[in-house]
């Protein structure tokens, strides 16, 4: 299973060499902190970091809940233990440019869907859902999924303006602050960032009308 | 870029199906997240602790049997490296183990006795290969009999000549190896009165 999942779990290890040199953002460096010394050595910070990951049983019954319940809590216990075995693996490459649990909860969205893709394959009657409530017209047409997967396309610093401006409802200025920018900057950056959006979600939205 | 409303306006105007989807998206993660705090009682919850343990024992034995394979890797590549060096051109080969104990002939004579009545023959023992020179010598060192055998290990000596030897010899058999040693062997005999 985790074979099979290794390909669609965002690769941050790539961006992070990628991104280096670039002043891209970090900007949970208390979180990556922790990760990196919780992975190299155990003591204090692995116990800080077990506490940070019990998010993960958490949004992994949130997100079987969104799905019908199509897993019992036997099997519940055993997406925990793969997400975080998964998690545990990628842990030198989490680069800080998302809080753990974001990061985490996107491991947890990947496994789950993973999961219930192969259990569907079993059972065509399993009902599959990635975006759990159709809120924009867009959706409809195009897995939430994709859009996880074009964000981790972008450049770090794209990825991180957007992610401010939507995911935390910042005004340009702060995040220009955070990011070192000026504001005109930022907002140049973010509306990049959403013309190159388009541009990779465009090949998968007219594969999903079809 | 620009710090214009209207124009930031009409870009997100144009990217507003992309604006929304983000708004969508964002809103069902921050759901989701309000939803995760409230379940403390979610399946799994004991098992975190434990899961990351076991991973990072296993992670942890990994990493010594990396360093371990390194550190061999790295023993390795120090000697094929360093025994040209510590090597001396001049050093002198250690041939092959040879002796009796791996089935050659022990060398040394045999016959004749240190007393006998007649001289007929010599006899040794000796390794086939070798080469082999006889000399007989009066108690004086007057040179009496001087045979190359080649890889002979008996001569037979004729009455006529052995009469006319002194009472006392010195017998010498000198071998020359395969490999080029030179070894000595002999033995005094006494005419049997």
């Amino acid at each position: 299973m985790i074979g099979a999942l290794t390909a669609d779990v965002p690769r941050p290890s790539t961006e992070d060499r990628s991104s280096k040199g670039r002043g891209a953002p970090q900007l949970h460096q208390a979180d990556l902190e922790l990760a990196h010394a919780a992975h190299r050595s155990g003591g204090a910070e692995r116990v800080r970091l077990v506490e940070r990951l019990r998010c993960v049983p958490r949004f992994i019954a949130v997100l079987n809940e969104r799905q019908g319940r199509p897993f019992d809590d036997t099997s519940l216990e055993d997406l925990v233990q793969e997400t975080l075995g998964e998690i545990w693996r990628r842990l030198p490459s989490y680069a800080g440019r998302a809080s753990l649990e974001t990061w985490a909860h996107r491991f947890c969205q990947l496994v789950v869907l993973d999961r219930l893709r192969a259990k569907r394959r079993r059972d065509p009657n399993v009902p599959i859902e990635s975006a759990p409530e159709p809120a924009a017209p867009a959706a409809t047409t195009l897995d939430f999924d994709h859009v996880y997967r074009a964000l981790e396309r972008l450049d770090p610093r794209a990825a991180a303006v957007v992610r401010r401006r939507h995911f935390d409802h910042w005004e340009f200025d702060r995040i220009a602050r955070e990011l070192e920018l000026t504001e005109g900057n930022a907002r140049s950056v973010y509306h990049r960032a959403l013309a190159r959006l388009r541009e990779i979600l465009e090949p998968l939205r007219k594969e999903a009308r079809l | 870029m620009t710090n214009d409303p209207q124009a930031d306006r009409g870009r997100e105007l144009r990217d507003a199906d992309i604006v929304q989807m983000l708004d969508a998206l964002a809103r069902v993660e921050r759901d989701e997240a309000e939803q995760a705090a409230r379940r403390a009682d979610a399946p799994g919850m004991h098992l975190v602790g434990p899961t990351i343990e076991r991973a990072a024992r296993a992670s942890d034995r990994r990493r010594t049997w990396r360093w371990s394979m390194s550190l061999v890797a790295l023993a390795a590549l120090v000697v094929l490296i360093a025994r040209p060096v510590l090597e001396d051109p001049e050093a002198t080969p250690i041939g092959a183990p040879s002796g009796e104990y791996l089935g050659e002939a022990r060398f040394g004579i045999e016959a004749p006795a240190e007393t006998a009545a007649l001289w007929d023959s010599i006899a040794w023992q000796g390794p086939a290969g070798a080469r082999y020179t006889v000399r007989v010598r009066s108690a004086t060192g007057t040179l009496l009999l001087e045979r190359d055998v080649g890889g002979e290990r008996r001569i037979e000596l004729e009455a006529q000549t052995t009469t006319t030897w002194p009472e006392t010899i010195e017998i010498e058999v000198e071998m020359i190896a395969a490999d080029g040693a030179r070894s000595i062997d002999s033995r005094r005999s006494e005419r049997a009165r």
